[in-house]
């Protein structure tokens, strides 16, 4: 069979497939020369246009199509074979330009469709939240706030509605970090800037692994300091309920660092003082316990057997818990601490005033005749709460002996005068108006008290018959004081005798502490009532605030006086004192460490998880006793140094190789966020502000 | 250079951008920065670049290289796109309503451009070692042809050899075949089945043919090859232009989609 498609000029026709219209008779063959126009409009007419050559009119029908018919043109010249109207097809090209309009009108109505649902937020939505923010039941503007209302206002960008700052600020509404919350650690830049100089120092940067510098290389290094770090950089949402929020490699963690390595095991700088960053609250000093103090055949029944019987997990099984003075340390310390001696805290004691310049004009009338050489601390900051008298209190500080005064310093025996009289004065009013004048006078003194447990404290529920007895002595306190109060007459300087004889109290009345006097002085003394004893815990609380008090440096005097090593109480044996802002003398930690569940400190350690694992070395398997340190243990412990950092641990540094024994690629996690804390510091849980309303009884 | 030295850089070319983007997705991705804003944005991108050359094909009298050129570049660009794609959905089907329309967009018409370039690459030859190689707008008038011939040799035999089987076997069998168009639906499918039994019943009908029928009946068998023929070619052919009637259409349709995402990602990250 010869070929069915012949290719020559005259046997073949121009094909035009890009022409939107093609002839209806294509199909069979006979498609016409014309063709149909750009409308599909059939613009057939006949086969040919004849042509005249001299006086005759030829047939151009082309070869293709039969070449010159047989009956030829008219004599007018018109072609005789007329062409059949036919109705244009489309061509395929055209189908497809269809196609192409016909998609994308659907593609828009299903855009405006959406646009216009109910559900328009669900549906462009990229993603289910994650299961943490369920609650939000897929609100978008309740962290995209532009996307609140119709999709039109969505474009609106009002106040940065749509910026990453405003997406995080929603963010800590429900997550509150502190006062830099974005800033990298949720630290202030400046003391990142300190800690990254601090941790180079200790160990110097290593050359980071291959494919933390190919990021550096592509990706950039560290932000700028200070530049703020957007929630959704490390929480990317939208990602499915299940896949966590935190779900961060050690390569991104390291992204940020200075000291870059590959894996806790491989690179990680080694644990420096670590786990003990500061000295431990209580002085406990475990090398002298375990090396001296319970080889003592009297306290040896009184050592403990395991770790176990001083320290105990918390509730989370993070920290470790002391356990309490009465279980770990009253057996030996009890009684030190109760003081059964004749020691006692002399609260209202007078002293010796110098008789030989006390008298007519600066008479101070009846005084006894020997007394303290200096002013009491606690007499002196009670004193100070008068403002009239807190210039004479202060001249007077410094004398160091007032029943020697200086002859030729007026000043000061004037101050003496009215010290004494300001005594006479608060012996007086307390003895006839009882506790209330007493906490008044402190009041004054410290400044208000509005925990009701501390005005009860600070008095100590001083009886009446106390002070009686303790000066009693003094029969004409009333009315000297009344006349020098009323008519500015001093009555003559007498000196008196002490009461009571000099038979000193026995020990038993001691022993549980309370108000007491000794035979032969003026003076009122506190006996503890032991360990914890309100009176005194409150009282070194309010000395150590001393900024708040009427006369910071007698306050100070007073806290001295109380927190001596050999102080009655003994609170500085055991107790440390921090430097605190705002108090003066610091702060006395009255308990042993505890965690503190707002706190999110840079590591973390979950002691449970690990107690079954240990061999028969138990907790020494971490916690190795460093034998030497006793003695530098205690030093940092001694009065003058309040700083807690300043410190030398009974035990040794960790070592890191104890942990890599399990925590390493391929065995148990060794992922950053296991031992640390990303956000860092202390920070508040979120509160629900409820209005609460009190309603007017039914009638 | 010669095509396959072409062909080879162009391959390489593409290989080593692919590779780039791991690389950069990586790292950005290591350094918690938006990666998936990078890849979204050089993802837009070649799908704008990919659509230029329908624009190139429209406007061909730009010196903007030739089309061969431009089609080489879309066919290399748009199997990077596919790894682009890829790095911004993090290999993982979408969770969204509009996300996952938009995704089967982009795997709709990547999936297309990769059949339309395993087609054009497989097909001609087929097309070209089965028989006559014909234009497609032709086919339609070339089997009307070829039926018109098988029935002037039929109607003409009859008065001469004074015989009516052939007439008969036109009329029940051969009329059906030449003139009806389901069958290209086997040749789509790549059965010959209906043409086998034609032509089994015409070596059927043999035994009962004189010599003259015989030679006549060969003549009509030469036919049935052609119309079988251009049944091949219309089917193939019609596959390689099939597919651009999903490519095309969707292309827009995801460029409309692509660009609403861009714009809520943009406005919202």
């Amino acid at each position: 069979m010869p070929p069915l498609q012949p290719f020559k000029f005259d046997q073949s026709r121009y094909e035009r497939p890009n022409q939107t219209w093609v002839c209806g008779r294509a199909r069979d063959g006979q498609c016409c020369l014309a063709g149909p126009d750009a409308r599909g409009g059939c613009t057939a007419t006949t086969e040919c246009h004849p042509l005249r050559k001299g006086d005759r009119w030829h047939c151009t029908r082309p070869a293709f199509q039969g070449g010159a018919c047989e009956p030829g043109p008219s004599p007018t010249g018109e072609c005789c074979r007329a062409i059949p109207k036919c109705r244009p097809i489309r061509s395929l090209r055209s189908w497809r330009g269809m196609a192409v309009w016909l998609t994308v009108g659907a593609a828009l109505a299903v855009l405006l469709v959406a646009l216009g649902s109910p559900r328009a937020q669900r549906w462009f939505s990229p993603g289910p939240l994650a299961f943490a923010h369920e609650s939000l039941r897929q609100e978008c503007a309740a962290c995209h706030p532009g996307l609140k209302g119709a999709p039109a206002a969505w474009l609106a960008d009002t106040n940065g509605a749509h910026s990453a700052r405003v997406h995080s600020e929603l963010c800590l509404d429900c997550h509150p970090l502190g006062g830099t919350p974005l800033q990298p650690h949720s630290r202030p830049a400046g003391e990142l800037a300190r800690l990254t100089r601090d941790s180079l120092a200790r160990s110097p940067a290593l050359v980071p692994p291959a494919r933390l510098a190919l990021a550096t290389l592509i990706a950039g290094g560290a932000p700028p300091a200070g530049e703020a770090v957007a929630c959704a950089q490390c929480h990317q949402e939208h990602r499915g309920r299940k896949v966590g929020l935190k779900d961060f490699s050690n390569q991104q963690c390291q992204g940020c660092h200075a000291a870059q390595f590959t894996s806790f095991a491989a690179g990680h700088p080694e644990f420096t003082r670590y786990p003990f960053q500061r000295r431990t609250r209580i002085n406990f000093n475990h090398v002298s316990h375990f090396g001296e103090h319970f080889n003592d055949p009297a306290k040896k029944a009184f050592a403990p057997t395991t770790c176990t019987s001083c320290h105990r997990t918390d509730s989370r099984g993070m920290a470790m818990l002391n356990a309490p003075f009465e279980a770990a340390c009253a057996a030996c310390h009890n009684d030190q601490i109760k003081a059964v001696d004749d020691k006692g805290l002399p609260f209202l004691t007078l002293p010796r005033m110098d008789d030989s310049l006390l008298d007519g004009p600066y008479a101070i009338g009846d005084w006894p005749e020997d007394g303290t050489t200096t002013l009491p601390p606690f007499l002196a900051l009670l004193l100070s709460g008068d403002p009239a008298l807190r210039p004479a209190v202060d001249l007077l500080r410094t004398v160091k002996d007032l029943g020697a005064l200086p002859k030729n310093d007026p000043a000061k025996i004037k101050a003496a005068q009215a010290v004494a009289w300001g005594i006479k004065s608060l012996l007086n009013d307390v003895s006839m108006h009882g506790q209330e004048e007493l906490l008044r006078r402190i009041i004054q003194a410290v400044g208000p008290l509005t925990n009701h447990l501390d005005r009860e404290a600070v008095v100590a529920q001083l009886p009446a018959d106390a002070l009686i007895m303790a000066f009693g002595s003094l029969t004409n306190l009333e009315k000297q004081v009344k006349d020098f109060r009323e008519l500015g007459k001093a009555a003559p300087t007498q000196l008196i005798s002490a009461p009571g004889g000099g038979k000193a109290m026995p020990p038993a009345w001691l022993n549980h502490g309370g108000w007491y006097r000794k035979a032969g002085d003026f003076s009122l003394y506190y006996h503890p009532q032991g360990h914890q004893d309100r009176f005194l815990q409150t009282w070194l609380r309010l000395a150590a605030d001393a900024s708040r008090t009427a006369n910071p440096d007698a306050a100070k005097a007073l806290f001295k006086q109380l927190f001596a090593p050999k102080a009655i109480g003994l609170c500085a044996k055991c107790h440390s004192r921090d430097d605190q802002p705002g108090a003066p003398m610091g702060m006395v930690n009255w308990s042993a460490g505890r965690p503190d569940p707002l706190n999110h400190p840079v590591n973390r350690f979950q002691h449970s998880s690990h107690l079954s694992l240990m061999d028969d070395r138990g907790c020494q398997t971490c916690h190795a006793m460093d034998g030497k340190t006793g003695g530098d243990y205690s030093a940092a412990f001694a009065p003058g140094n309040s700083d807690p950092r300043v410190f030398t641990s009974n035990f040794k540094t960790m070592d890191k190789a104890v942990c890599a024994q399990c925590h390493r690629p391929g065995a148990v996690r060794d992922d950053c966020l296991l031992c640390h804390n990303y956000h860092q510091g202390r920070f508040q849980t979120l509160q629900h502000r409820t209005e609460l309303v009190v309603r007017a009884p039914t009638p | 250079m010669t095509f396959t030295s072409r062909r080879n850089l162009a391959g390489l070319t593409c290989a080593a951008a692919a590779g780039l983007a791991l690389l950069a997705d990586f790292a950005l991705r290591l350094r918690l920065r938006r990666a998936d804003l990078v890849s979204g944005g050089a993802l837009l991108a070649v799908v704008f670049l990919l659509t230029l050359f329908n624009a190139r094909k429209k406007l061909p009298f730009l010196p903007l290289w030739r089309a061969a050129t431009w089609m080489q570049f879309h066919i290399y660009a748009g199997l990077f796109s596919g790894v682009l794609f890829g790095l911004h959905s993090g290999w993982r089907w979408p969770q969204g309503g509009f996300t996952s329309l938009l995704a089967a967009l982009f795997l709709a018409v990547f999936g297309s451009g990769v059949a339309g370039l395993i087609l054009t690459r497989w097909l001609p030859a087929r097309l070209t070692e089965h028989g006559e190689n014909v234009i497609f707008e032709r086919i339609p008038a070339l089997r009307a042809a070829v039926r018109r011939e098988v029935e002037a040799l039929v109607l003409e035999s009859i008065p001469r050899l004074q015989s009516s089987t052939l007439a008969d076997f036109y009329e029940q069998k051969l009329l059906p075949y030449f003139t009806q168009t389901r069958f290209l639906w086997f040749q789509v499918a790549g059965i010959h089945r209906p043409t086998q039994r034609l032509l089994a019943d015409a070596h059927a009908l043999d035994r009962y043919l004189n010599p003259e029928e015989r030679s006549l009946l060969a003549r009509i068998l030469e036919h049935i090859q052609a119309r079988e023929n251009l049944d091949y070619q219309q089917a193939r052919q019609g596959l390689l232009k099939a597919w651009l009637f999903v490519h095309i259409p969707l292309t827009f349709a995801l460029i409309l989609f692509a660009c609403v995402h861009a714009f809520l990602a943009w406005r919202l990250s």
